[in-house]
């Protein structure tokens, strides 16, 4: 592989890193359509390749941040659990919905997401009750507080998740640009202890596809192990860029982020992309 | 260890090693072991993640753990499904 073309795959991993590590979102909207349209990849190369990077960035940062006590690995089992069974439901069914009415569902739901927290004022469910299992503390990675917050609606939450699982496994797209509005908005999870979470799930839904992609041999190792060298450095890079943003400001920065998927995602359905 | 120490252990070890290896093995094209090696590495950390997530609330028989027993056996489902 030419050194040109092996640095262009780690600044493209970098900047996927560091969306990753600030947002907890995977980072495939990225790397998919860059690796398609400016690399020549086949489809099913691309999201091999963006699975392998998105594991590295979301890898790097959640050993960051579960070390801190900043994300809840608790919930980010739970919903995994969901997640996993949604996406296999969603892999059997897909052949029998059309991708694009799925795209534009996906799309409504994220600019409703967008709207939603940018319009509603964080709601966090305040807990005294150290002892109750839906109560958790997080350390706040600017300032350094702890923070006290309890879980609501878990169960409306985890079955979304599901709902969350299987459209992403039909449509390639989702994600942590789901999870992250979803724990925030429903669950009343603060905006930055869910996209930590969401960099610890992230990373457990991308290997399950990944060690897919590697047995069917559709894996090209020298652009995955470029990215996922980039993609590393880059969450390291987010990491630090978080430390010094405020909750209030990354909420507001993925709701732009939101919209941002939203457009790209109607440009897929719209054949596009 | 906590929970927090331990995932974040797995974590980091994975994730390092698997990226150094892949810097090797792009570095010298002929070792192609190697960079598959680092590939590996770097899919099967997250797995191993969660496995030393629910080690650790096993350990401190914190409600939780049967979270993590209940997703590890959905991922090994999905998998031999997936892959048969």
């Amino acid at each position: 592989m030419e050194p040109v073309l092996i640095a262009e795959l780690i600044a493209i991993g970098v900047g996927s890193g560091i969306l990753g590590a600030l947002f907890g979102i995977g980072g495939g909207i990225v790397f998919v359509p860059v690796l398609t349209i400016l690399f020549g990849l086949l489809a099913g190369e691309a999201v091999a390749v963006s699975l392998v990077g998105i594991i590295a960035s979301s890898a790097g940062a959640a050993s960051h941040y579960v070390e801190k006590g900043a994300a809840n690995v608790r919930l980010g089992l739970l919903l995994e659990i969901s997640t996993a069974i949604g996406a296999m439901i969603g892999a059997a069914v897909a052949v029998y919905v059309e991708n694009w009415i799925l795209l534009v569902i996906f799309a409504i739901v994220e600019i409703y997401s967008a709207a939603s927290m940018i319009l509603i004022p964080e709601r966090a469910s305040e807990s005294t009750d150290a002892d109750d299992a839906l109560t958790f503390s997080y350390i706040d990675a600017k300032g350094g507080a702890a923070h006290r917050y309890r879980l609501s609606n878990l169960w409306q939450g985890t079955a979304l998740c599901a709902a969350a699982g299987a459209m992403s496994s039909m449509t390639g797209v989702g994600g942590g640009t789901v999870k992250v509005p979803l724990m925030n908005l429903l669950m009343h999870v603060p905006i930055r202890a869910a996209s930590n979470t969401s960099n610890y799930m992230i990373g457990i839904t991308a290997a399950s596809g990944a060690v897919i992609y590697i047995a069917h041999g559709t894996l090209l190792p020298d652009y995955a192990a470029a990215i996922a060298v980039g993609a590393l450095i880059g969450s390291y890079a987010g990491i630090r860029i978080s430390n010094k943003l405020d909750a209030s400001s990354i909420r507001r920065y993925f709701s732009l982020l939101l919209l941002v998927v939203a457009g790209v995602v109607l440009l897929e359905a719209g054949g596009y992309l | 260890m906590s929970v927090g120490r331990a995932t974040a252990a797995v974590l980091r070890f994975g994730v390092v090693l698997g990226a150094a290896l892949c810097t090797v093995g792009l570095l010298i094209p002929s070792w192609g072991i190697v960079l598959w090696a680092g590939i590996l590495v770097i899919a099967a950390t997250p797995l191993a993640g969660v496995a030393a997530t629910t080690a650790a609330l096993v350990r401190e028989r914190d409600v939780w753990a049967k979270a993590g027993a209940v997703l590890i056996a959905a991922i090994a489902l999905g998998l031999v499904i997936s892959l048969s």
